[in-house]
C-alpha cells in the first residue's frame, strides 16, 4: 500500500487545485442533496399542517428544485474534475511507462514476454486509474454525505440516529470481506479460464497430432474436465454472489423497518404539536430520515468495494514497480564523452569474447578485426555462428565488454548513445515494419519527420520503388493488419530503404536478402554499390553472392574467426568458405534444372 | 508443408451488430436450455414471484406508517409489533427468493454453456484439417470462449429478469393507478420521458465508447508493435520519435475517455432530477387534494405512508427504464454471438466416415496411390496425377524441393484431407471404405516440427491413451534412445513439458516424437524428417533409432538424412507435384539427373 501512495503522490500532487475544488463540489452536492431531503420532509408536514394552502406548496417545491439542481450541477462539476483529472494522470503514467519500456535494452525484452509487459502496462495502469478516480471522489462523497446527514438527522432526533446508524458502520466492512472472497474466487476462475483457454488453443494447433494419434476421444476427456471444472469454479462464486445482493437488499430494508420502529415512539400525528427542543418527530421528518438514510447506505456500502479497489492497486503496482525499477541497461553514464558529436566510422573489435546475458555459452569468441573508414566488411559463416551478435554490439543494442569494439578508435561505451546509433543504418535478418504508410517506414530513421523525396528515394535505391509505385495508394499505403501485404523480399527491401533514408556513416546489412533470389539480389546489389562504397558497411549473410565484392571477408563459426580474406583468395583456400562457395553454385545448378512452373 | 491459409472465410469475419431478438435463433438456443427447463421455469417464476414482493413491501410499511403512527394506544401498540414482524418475516422470504433466483439463474447459464462449450468441441473434432487451415486458430478460440459467455450473460441479464423487469414495471403503474388514477398518469409521463432520455444518451454514448474501444486497440496495437520491434526503435535511435507518436495516440485515447466521462457527468444527474422531479409532483399533487377538502372534515387521501410508497415506487420504476438501453446491447451482442456459434456448428464435415465402415486388418498388402490429384485450394493443383506404391514391410522415400508436395503425400494417406481425384487404396481398399479413427490406429506418425502437448512427458508418449502403461513409455523411451535424456530432466518421465517443449533441443523433440510412434506400435510408420540442424550427438542417437523404427515396418518418409535415402528400398523424387523419377538410390545417381542434384545439395555434407 505504502508503494502505491509512493507512486501516485507525485501525479496527484501536480493536480491538487483540480482535486481540492473537486472534493469541494463533491462537499456542496452532498449538502444541497441532504438539504433536499429535509425539505421533502418538511414539505410532506406543510401538506399535513392546518394552515396548508395549495399556492404555498409551491414554495416547497421551488426549494426542493433548487436544491437538488444544485447538486446536480455540482455533481456534474465533480465528475468533470476528479474523473477527467484521473484520467489526465493516466494519460502521464501511461507516456511514463512507455517512454520507460522504449529505453530497456534487448537483453529485457529477450528475459521477459511481451504479453506480460502490455498487460502491465494496460490493466495495472487501468487499476491505477480506478483507485485515483472512484477511488478518490467516492471516499470524499461519502464522508461528506455522512457528516451532512448524520449532522441533519441529529438534529431530528439524536436518540434515533444513534440506535438507527451505528449498525450501518459494519456495512463496509461486511462488504469488503464479500467483495474480497468475491475476488479471491474470480481470480481462480481467472486462473483456470486462462488455463483452460490455453489448452482450447492446444488442441487446434494440435490437431493434426490429434487426428493422426486417434486421439480425439482423450482431447475431448481432456477438455470437458476443464470445463467442468470452470463450471464448478463458477458456481463456487456465485455461492456467494447469490447471497450477496439479496444480503444487502435486506439489510437496507431491514434498517427502514428499524427507523420506523425504533421512531414510533416519538411521532406525532400533528405537525403543530412539535415543541421545538423536545424528541418527538413528525411523519414528514420521519420520512426525511429514510430518504436520508437511503443516500447514506449504498455510498457507506460502496466504501468496501472502495476497499478493495485499493487493495487491487496495491498489487498492481508491485507488478508495475518490478518494470519501472530496472533502470535502461545501455545508457549514457559517466564514461560518455559529451564531446563526441560525430561518427567518421571505422570499426574496431579487440578480441572480443562475448556471452549474451544470463547465458553460459559464449556466443563470440576471441573476435578480432579492423575495418576502416569507408571500407567493406563481409560476414559469412552458419547459422548460429554469431554473426548477427557483432552487427548488434556494433550499435550497441547489446553492451560489448568495456576494452573490445571501438569505433573511430574510442570505446563504444564511451560514445553517446544517440550520436553512434544516429550514424548506424541498419537492416536487420527478421525485417520489422511498423503499422503505418510505407513512407513513414521509410523515414522512420528521420526521427519523425516524413519526407516523401527521401523515401522515394531510398526506396529506388533499394530497387523497391516500382513495387511501391503498382500500389493504389503507393508511398502513403498502409501496411499491417488492415493494409497491404508486403512480401517477404518486400519487406526486406523497404527496411533497407528505411536505414538507407537517413543516411548513415555506417551501414549494416544483417542477412537482408534471406528472403529474394539470387538474381534480384545481384541486381540490389548493383543498386547499391555506389551507397556502399561511399560509407563504411558490414555485410552479413550466408550467401557468397551478397558478400564477394567486400574489401575483407571474415569466416565465423561457433563464435570463432575461422578463416578471413579477400573472395578470390578464400575460394581458392579449401576451408569453410569455399564449401559454402562451391554448394551456392550446386544450389544455382538445381534452380536451373527444375522446370518452371 | 503447410498449405496456403488464404481461403474464402468471410462468413466467419466478425459481423456488425445487427438484430436485437431473432426468433429463429432463439429456437437454435432453445435445446441448450430444454434439459433443463423445469429449473428455467422455476427461475422465471422466482423472478416473477421476487417482483410482486417487492411491489407489496413498501405496502406494509405505508400500513404501519398510517394505521400505527404514533403507537398511543395499546391496540396500536400491538398493531404496530406484528406488523413490523410481519414485514421482516416478508423480507426472510424475499431474501430467500432472492437467493434461489440467482443461483438458479447462475447454475443453468452456466451449465448450458458447459454443454454448448462440449458441443463445440465435438464438432471441432469432426470438422477435417482444411477447415483449420482456412479458420484461424484465434477465431475458433473466440467462438468457444467469449462468444459463450456473451450468451451466458444474454441469459443471465436478459431472458431471466425481462420477467423480473416487466412485472415490476406493470405491477407499479396497477397499483399507481387503483390508488389514484389522475397521479398514475401525472407519474407514468416521466417514465417515457426517461426512457426517451436514457435511449438518446446510449445511442450518443454508444459512439462515444465504440470511439473509446477503436482508440484503445490502436494504442495497444502500437504499445505492442514497438515492444516487439523495440531493436529496431534503438538501432535507429528513435526512442523519442515513438514515445511522441505513443503520446499523441494516448491523447486521443484520453479524449474519448473524457467524452464519456462528460456524457455519464451529464446524465447522472439527468436521472437524479427527473425522478426527484416525480417525487415533487406526488408532493404537489398530494398537497392540491388535500386543499380541495380543507374543512370538509374528510380524511385526507394522500397520508404520509402514501408518500412513502410513492416514493419507494418511483425509484424502481426508473430502474428498469433506465437499464433498458443496457439490456438492449447484451441482446444484441448475444444474437450476434449466438449466430456466429452456428455457422461454426453448421460447417459441413467434409472428410467423413462411410456409413457402414468396413473392417480394417493389420496391413498385408501394401499401400498405393492411384491417379491422385489434389489441391488445398482450387487454384493449385499440389499433386498431378501421382501413382505410387508401397509394398508391405518396405521403406519408400519422398525427396524434392520444398513445396514438390512430399508432405501433401503423407497427409492424404492418413487421411487428413480427402483427394479430389483418383484414390488411395489400403490393402487394395480405398481408404474413404474405412472409418478415420480405425484407419489411423493402423498408423503413427511423426513430423518436422514435433508438437508437445502441456503436461507429463509420459504423456506426451502415450498420447492420453490408457492402455499404454508406464513401463511401456519407458521402453519405448529406451528403444528410441530417448530414455537418458528423459531420466535427466527434473521429475524424469514426469516432468512437465514447458510451453510446448520450447525447452528441448529439435533433437529431443524429434526423439520424443520416435517414442511416441514406437509406443503405438504402428502397422505403418509415416516419417517427416526434420531439416533443422541437429548436433552430431543426437544425430548419432537418432539414426540408430530410426534403424530400429523402420526395420520389419512399411514406412513413408520425407526423407532429409542420407541414411535414410541410402536403406529405403525405393525413391521417389517430386518436382511441383509430379513424380519426376523413381528408383533406388544407386540407380538414381546413376540416372545423373535431379536426384543426383538434390543429393549433392542436400545429403552430401
Amino acid at each position: 500500500m505504502r508503494d502505491l501512495f509512493r507512486l501516485l503522490f507525485p501525479y496527484c500532487l501536480r493536480h491538487k487545485w483540480k482535486y481540492v475544488l473537486g472534493a469541494a463540489t463533491v462537499v456542496l452536492s452532498a449538502m444541497l442533496n441532504t438539504d433536499a431531503q429535509v425539505w421533502i420532509g418538511r414539505a410532506v408536514d406543510y401538506v399535513f399542517s392546518a394552515d396548508m394552502r395549495f399556492g404555498g406548496i409551491w414554495f416547497y417545491v421551488a426549494t426542493i428544485g433548487g436544491l437538488i439542481g444544485g447538486a446536480a450541477l455540482a455533481q456534474y462539476f465533480q465528475r468533470l474534475l476528479l474523473i477527467i483529472t484521473s484520467r489526465n494522470i493516466e494519460f502521464e503514467m501511461r507516456n511514463d511507462f512507455f517512454a520507460h519500456l522504449s529505453r530497456l535494452s534487448p537483453s529485457f525484452y529477450d528475459r521477459m514476454k511481451t504479453g506480460d509487459i502490455i498487460s502491465r502496462a494496460t490493466t495495472d495502469i487501468d487499476q491505477m486509474r480506478t483507485a485515483l478516480g472512484p477511488g478518490i471522489m467516492h471516499p470524499i462523497m461519502t464522508l461528506g454525505t455522512a457528516c451532512v446527514s448524520v449532522f441533519a438527522m441529529w438534529r431530528m432526533s439524536p436518540t434515533v440516529t444513534l440506535i438507527c446508524f451505528t449498525p450501518m458502520l459494519i456495512l463496509p466492512i461486511l462488504v469488503r470481506v464479500m467483495a474480497n472472497l468475491l475476488y479471491t474466487r474470480s481470480l481462480r476462475i481467472q486462473e483456470h479460464f486462462s488455463l483452460f483457454s490455453g489448452r482450447i488453443q492446444e488442441s487446434i494447433a494440435g490437431v493434426r497430432v490429434v487426428r493422426s494419434f486417434v486421439q480425439e476421444g482423450h482431447e475431448l476427456d481432456t477438455l470437458d474436465e476443464m470445463n467442468r471444472r470452470n463450471f464448478d469454479l463458477n458456481m463456487s462464486r456465485a455461492r456467494i454472489d447469490a447471497a450477496f445482493g439479496p444480503i444487502l437488499v435486506t439489510a437496507f430494508t431491514l434498517g427502514i423497518i428499524l427507523i420506523i420502529w425504533v421512531s414510533s415512539r416519538f411521532v406525532v400525528s400533528d405537525p403543530s404539536m412539535v415543541v421545538p427542543g423536545s424528541r418527538s418527530l413528525t411523519k414528514g421528518q420521519l420520512l426525511s430520515f429514510v430518504l436520508l438514510y437511503r443516500n447514506l447506505f449504498w455510498p457507506l456500502m460502496g466504501l468496501g468495494w472502495i476497499l478493495s479497489i485499493y487493495q487491487r492497486a496495491a498489487a498492481s503496482t508491485r507488478r508495475l514497480m518490478l518494470i519501472w525499477s530496472i533502470p535502461p541497461a545501455i545508457a549514457d553514464s559517466d564514461e560518455t564523452d559529451r564531446t563526441v558529436e560525430r561518427v567518421l566510422g571505422e570499426i574496431e573489435f579487440r578480441d572480443l569474447t562475448f556471452a549474451f546475458p544470463k547465458t553460459e555459452a559464449d556466443a563470440l569468441k576471441n573476435v578480432s578485426f579492423r575495418l576502416p573508414a569507408g571500407k567493406t566488411l563481409g560476414i559469412v559463416g552458419p547459422v548460429g555462428s554469431g554473426k548477427s551478435t557483432i552487427a548488434h554490439l556494433v550499435a550497441r543494442l547489446y553492451d560489448p565488454p568495456a576494452g573490445t569494439v571501438f569505433v573511430d578508435g574510442r570505446d563504444v561505451r564511451t560514445i553517446p548513445l544517440d550520436v553512434l546509433r544516429q550514424s548506424i543504418g541498419m537492416v536487420f535478418q527478421e525485417t520489422y515494419l511498423f503499422s503505418d504508410t510505407i513512407a513513414a517506414n521509410i523515414c522512420f530513421g528521420l526521427r519523425g519527420e516524413t519526407d516523401a523525396q527521401k523515401a522515394a528515394d531510398a526506396a529506388r535505391i533499394a530497387s523497391v520503388d516500382a513495387e511501391i509505385e503498382e500500389l493504389p495508394a503507393q508511398y502513403e499505403s498502409r501496411l499491417g493488419e488492415r493494409g497491404v501485404n508486403l512480401s517477404g523480399g518486400q519487406k526486406q527491401r523497404v527496411s533497407l530503404a528505411r536505414a538507407i533514408a537517413c543516411d548513415p556513416k555506417i551501414l549494416i546489412l544483417d542477412d537482408a536478402f534471406a528472403s529474394v533470389d539470387t538474381h534480384t539480389e545481384e541486381r540490389i546489389l548493383g543498386q547499391l554499390r555506389d551507397v556502399i562504397r561511399q560509407r563504411t558497411a558490414i555485410l552479413i549473410s550466408h550467401r557468397i553472392s551478397t558478400v564477394q565484392m567486400a574489401d575483407e571477408i571474415v569466416v565465423l563459426d561457433g563464435g570463432a574467426i575461422v578463416q578471413r580474406g579477400r573472395h578470390e583468395d578464400l575460394v581458392r583456400t579449401e576451408g569453410l568458405y569455399a564449401d559454402i562457395y562451391r554448394r551456392q553454385l550446386l544450389e544455382e545448378a538445381v534452380d536451373e534444372e527444375e522446370p518452371e512452373r | 508443408m503447410s498449405p496456403p491459409g488464404g481461403g474464402s472465410s468471410s462468413h466467419f469475419d466478425e459481423a456488425e451488430l445487427g438484430k436485437v431478438f431473432d426468433l429463429h435463433l432463439a429456437r437454435r438456443l432453445w435445446p441448450f436450455l430444454r434439459p433443463y427447463r423445469r429449473l428455467v421455469f422455476f427461475a422465471v417464476f422466482l423472478s416473477i414471484l421476487t417482483a410482486l414482493l417487492r411491489i407489496v413491501g413498501p405496502w406494509i410499511a405505508r400500513h404501519i406508517i398510517d394505521a400505527f403512527l404514533p403507537p398511543d394506544t395499546p391496540e396500536r401498540q400491538a398493531g404496530l409489533n406484528q406488523y413490523v414482524l410481519l414485514y421482516i418475516g416478508f423480507l426472510g422470504v424475499m431474501f430467500v427468493a432472492n437467493m434461489a433466483l440467482s443461483y438458479t439463474t447462475a447454475w443453468v447459464g452456466q451449465r448450458a454453456m458447459y454443454d454448448l462449450r462440449g458441443t463445440i468441441f465435438g464438432k471441432l473434432q469432426t470438422l477435417s484439417l482444411k477447415f483449420f487451415d482456412r479458420t484461424p486458430s484465434g477465431r475458433l478460440l473466440t467462438r468457444t470462449t467469449s462468444d459463450v459467455q456473451v450468451l451466458n450473460e444474454f441469459f443471465a441479464q436478459g431472458v431471466v429478469n425481462i420477467f423480473a423487469d416487466v412485472v415490476l414495471l406493470v405491477g407499479i403503474i396497477l397499483v399507481w393507478f387503483w390508488f389514484d388514477p389522475r397521479l398514475a398518469l401525472l407519474l407514468f409521463v416521466s417514465g417515457p420521458l426517461l426512457g426517451i432520455a436514457a435511449y438518446n444518451f446510449r445511442i450518443r454514448a454508444r459512439s462515444v465508447y465504440r470511439a473509446v474501444r477503436v482508440r484503445l486497440a490502436a494504442l495497444n496495437a502500437f504499445l505492442q508493435e514497438s515492444l516487439a520491434g523495440v531493436r529496431t526503435v534503438q538501432a535507429f535511435n528513435c526512442e523519442k520519435a515513438v514515445q511522441r507518436r505513443y503520446r499523441e495516440l494516448n491523447s486521443t485515447y484520453r479524449d474519448a475517455q473524457i467524452q464519456t466521462v462528460r456524457h455519464f457527468a451529464r446524465f447522472v444527474p439527468t436521472v437524479e432530477i427527473v425522478s426527484m422531479l416525480s417525487m415533487v409532483t406526488v408532493l404537489a399533487y398530494g398537497a392540491w387534494r388535500a386543499d380541495a377538502i380543507r374543512g370538509t372534515g374528510q380524511a385526507l387521501p394522500i397520508q404520509a405512508g402514501d408518500f412513502y410508497m410513492y416514493f419507494q415506487y418511483i425509484v424502481w420504476f426508473f430502474m428498469p427504464i433506465r437499464d433498458l438501453a443496457e439490456k438492449y446491447n447484451v441482446f444484441q451482442g448475444a444474437m450476434a454471438s449466438a449466430e456466429r456459434i452456428f455457422v461454426l456448428l453448421d460447417e459441413p464435415v467434409d472428410v467423413e466416415d462411410p456409413p457402414e465402415p468396413a473392417p480394417i486388418a493389420p496391413l498385408s498388402e501394401g499401400i498405393e496411390l492411384r491417379n491422385v490429384w489434389f489441391s488445398y485450394n482450387t487454384d493449385e493443383w499440389i499433386l498431378k496425377d501421382v501413382s505410387l506404391r508401397v509394398a508391405k514391410g518396405q521403406t519408400a522415400a519422398l525427396v524434392g524441393a520444398t513445396g514438390a508436395g512430399k508432405s501433401t503425400v503423407i497427409n492424404l494417406i492418413t487421411r487428413l484431407y480427402d483427394v479430389q481425384k483418383g484414390q488411395i487404396l489400403f490393402d487394395g481398399r480405398d481408404l474413404r471404405q474405412f472409418a478415420q479413427a480405425e484407419l489411423r490406429r493402423r498408423m503413427a506418425i511423426v513430423l518436422q516440427d514435433v508438437f508437445l502437448f502441456s503436461g507429463t512427458v509420459a504423456d506426451n508418449i502415450r498420447l492420453g491413451n490408457r492402455d499404454i502403461s508406464d513401463e511401456q513409455v519407458e521402453r519405448a523411451a529406451r528403444y528410441v534412445n530417448a530414455h537418458p535424456f528423459i531420466s535427466r530432466l527434473p521429475g524424469g518421465y514426469r516432468h512437465e513439458v514447458q510451453e510446448r517443449g520450447a525447452t528441448f533441443s529439435t533433437g529431443q523433440k524429434q526423439l520424443l516424437a520416435f517414442a511416441r510412434a514406437v509406443a503405438f506400435d504402428p502397422d505403418i510408420l509415416i516419417l517427416d524428417e526434420a531439416t533443422a540442424n541437429i548436433d552430431t550427438e543426437t544425430e548419432a542417437l537418432i539414426q540408430d533409432a530410426l534403424a530400429k523404427l523402420m526395420r520389419d515396418r512399411t514406412c513413408i518418409v520425407v526423407a532429409h538424412r542420407l541414411s535414410t535415402i541410402q536403406k529405403a528400398h525405393k525413391i521417389t523424387v517430386f518436382s511441383h507435384g509430379r513424380i519426376h523419377e523413381e528408383g533406388t538410390h544407386q540407380e538414381l545417381l546413376r540416372r545423373d539427373g535431379l536426384y543426383r542434384r538434390l543429393y549433392e545439395l542436400q545429403y552430401k555434407v
